[in-house]
């Protein structure tokens, strides 16, 4: 089942379209990366499927439930904004009770799961009131006000892109904790964050959407591993390109008069065939730098040709 | 229902915590205090400031319906723009802020959004502005040794009250439809000017108009009847507005 599904989701300004005809499909139980640059349309697809920004054209469904943009059941998602701003005069174990609250969970089961989620985002114990947090606290409190009615789907808009690196990699690991127990769409432009965390991602571009599969999946798809060969002597450079033309499978492509670039095989194939061959040969090398490439190689190749 | 008790919990715990309540009662009780003390000593207070000039100068003898026509003056003006200051960022303060869209994403109407800050702050109106009709009946009474029926004091307070509810419903409409408390303001200031001023002054309307309602006491304590149609025409006034403040809302984009 898909925990979210768009069709044809748009949403135009004037002649500007910030989200254009996408189509998601997002698995239940997944943790969902959704990419893209700033201004790709990240912010506006996720209010609309939250029901903050009505949608030009298009449906939404959440674990198989349409919205109606002004009349939509929260009951079963959580939101956590770019910027979040609670009620500055209460502390976090005040606000996560008033959220309960409003969902109407009774007193018991209420109070247990407000020190639950504290703990968990380590703010239990916190007595200060909220107006006084850090930005790490907000984004930790924000995250546990999102999974205060125990959601289907939580949707996290850029959690991490203010925080500094020890508050990033609190507020990842939390989310790596979530695994299983709700779908997380999490977007952001971070993309180690998501080779990390997420086993599915989306990257858009211009509001359209441009890879859409596991991040597994994608890499095999887009990813072609590449040797950094740079040679002890420029004057083997003959040699070292008469030797490449042999393999048929390889490619290479000559960075400097003593620096090449290979590709063609999976790393471990290129390895066991190349430096062999090289010492075969008698070519002297100063480096060889292997590069298997990361999420975010593959997200700057896919977004140039968009 | 529940939800909208809790945001109206919420709403009350605000008041009380951001000090809000406490802000309109003393703004409010000073009236109070100030109208009957200013009634009855303008003369002293001009003599003492304008010296010699001024004693030529002889005011006609104030009394007790002086000192009320002072207190709702001083309410006609600093009260009402008091008022739209305090809660002009209602909602458009919580959609700017963003607290709007983490509370509307959880299991709230924007009815109950709406209803439930309506109600706490007319609520927090009423308190205030009855606690300041009290304090300026006892200092009339002590100034001027008679300060009007009780009954008839009550029904002017109830129908400059309801003027008051009025303007609570342009400020809530202001709120929902602009996205930032200064515009909310400069919208609701102009609808007050409007409804309040301009409005009475336009034939066939008038008499329907908040502004007519905000004179009444004066006329009540003249011992006139009381004009009905401007009571029918705030309180339909506030029902629009309400109407008005849910349904943009519900169409917003947060």
């Amino acid at each position: 089942m898909n925990a979210i599904e768009t069709r044809g989701l748009t949403k135009q300004f004037g002649a500007y379209k910030a989200v254009n005809e996408l189509n998601l499909s997002v698995p239940a139980g997944s943790i969902c990366g959704f990419l893209g640059r700033n201004g790709a349309g990240k912010t506006t697809t996720i209010k609309m499927l939250v029901g903050l920004a009505k949608p030009t054209s298009g449906s939404i469904s959440l674990m198989g439930t349409k919205r109606k943009f002004g009349y939509c059941d929260n009951s079963n998602i959580g939101y956590l904004p770019d910027v979040p701003n609670f009620y500055g005069y209460m502390t976090a174990a005040e606000y996560l009770d008033f959220c309960g609250r409003l969902y109407n969970t009774d007193n018991k089961k209420r109070r247990s799961r407000v020190d639950e989620l504290l703990k968990q985002v380590d703010l239990f114990g916190t007595k200060t009131r909220i107006a006084g947090f850090s930005r790490g606290m907000k984004q930790r409190l924000g995250i546990a006000q999102a999974l205060m009615n125990e959601p289907d789907v939580i949707f996290l808009d850029e959690p991490v892109s203010a925080l500094d690196p020890i508050g990033r990699h609190e507020l990842i690991n939390i989310v790596r904790s979530l695994r299983g127990s709700v779908t997380v769409f999490l977007s952001t432009h971070i993309l180690s964050d998501v080779e990390n965390v997420c086993d599915y991602a989306l990257i858009i571009e211009k509001g359209k959407l441009l890879v859409e599969d596991t991040v597994e999946n994608i890499k095999k798809q887009h990813a072609t591993d590449t040797a950094n060969i740079k040679l002890y002597s420029a004057a083997d450079s003959g040699k070292f390109t008469t030797l490449m033309q042999t393999q048929p499978k390889l490619t290479v492509e000559e960075l400097e008069p003593s620096e090449f670039l290979v590709r063609g095989m999976e790393l471990h194939e290129l390895n066991k065939q190349i430096l062999p061959a090289l010492a075969q040969a008698d070519i002297a090398i100063e480096s060889y730098h292997a590069h298997v490439p990361s999420l975010e190689d593959i997200f700057l190749e896919v977004t140039k040709h968009a | 229902m529940h939800s909208f008790l809790v945001f109206l919990q919420k709403e009350f715990a605000e008041q009380l915590r951001t000090k809000r309540l406490f802000i309109l009662i003393c703004f409010f009780a000073f009236f109070g205090f100030a109208a009957p003390v200013l009634t009855r000593y303008m003369q002293d207070i001009i003599n003492a400031t304008a010296g010699a000039a001024a004693m030529a100068f002889e005011m006609p003898p104030t009394t007790w319906v002086d000192s009320w026509a002072q207190f709702y003056s001083l309410f006609g003006q600093l009260g009402a723009l008091g008022v739209i200051m305090l809660f002009m960022g209602c909602i458009s303060g919580e959609k700017q802020s963003g607290s709007a869209a983490l509370t509307l994403t959880k299991n709230i109407s924007h009815t109950s959004f709406v209803m439930a800050k309506f109600i706490s702050m007319a609520v927090l109106l009423i308190i205030s502005f009855a606690l300041a009709v009290g304090i300026a009946y006892g200092y009339t009474y002590f100034l001027f040794g008679y300060a009007g029926s009780l009954a008839g004091v009550l029904l002017g307070a109830t129908t400059y009250g309801l003027s008051l509810i009025a303007l609570l419903g342009l400020i809530v409409l202001s709120s929902a439809l602009t996205k930032s408390s200064v515009a909310s303001a400069m919208m609701a200031f102009g609808a007050f000017i409007f409804f309040f001023v301009v409005a009475q002054n336009i034939p066939g309307i008038h008499a329907w108009m908040p502004g007519t309602l905000a004179g009444q006491p004066l006329v009540l304590l003249a011992g006139e009847e009381l004009q009905l149609t401007s009571v029918f025409g705030a309180l339909g006034l506030t029902v629009l507005c309400l109407i008005g403040a849910i349904h943009t809302l519900k169409k917003q984009e947060i």
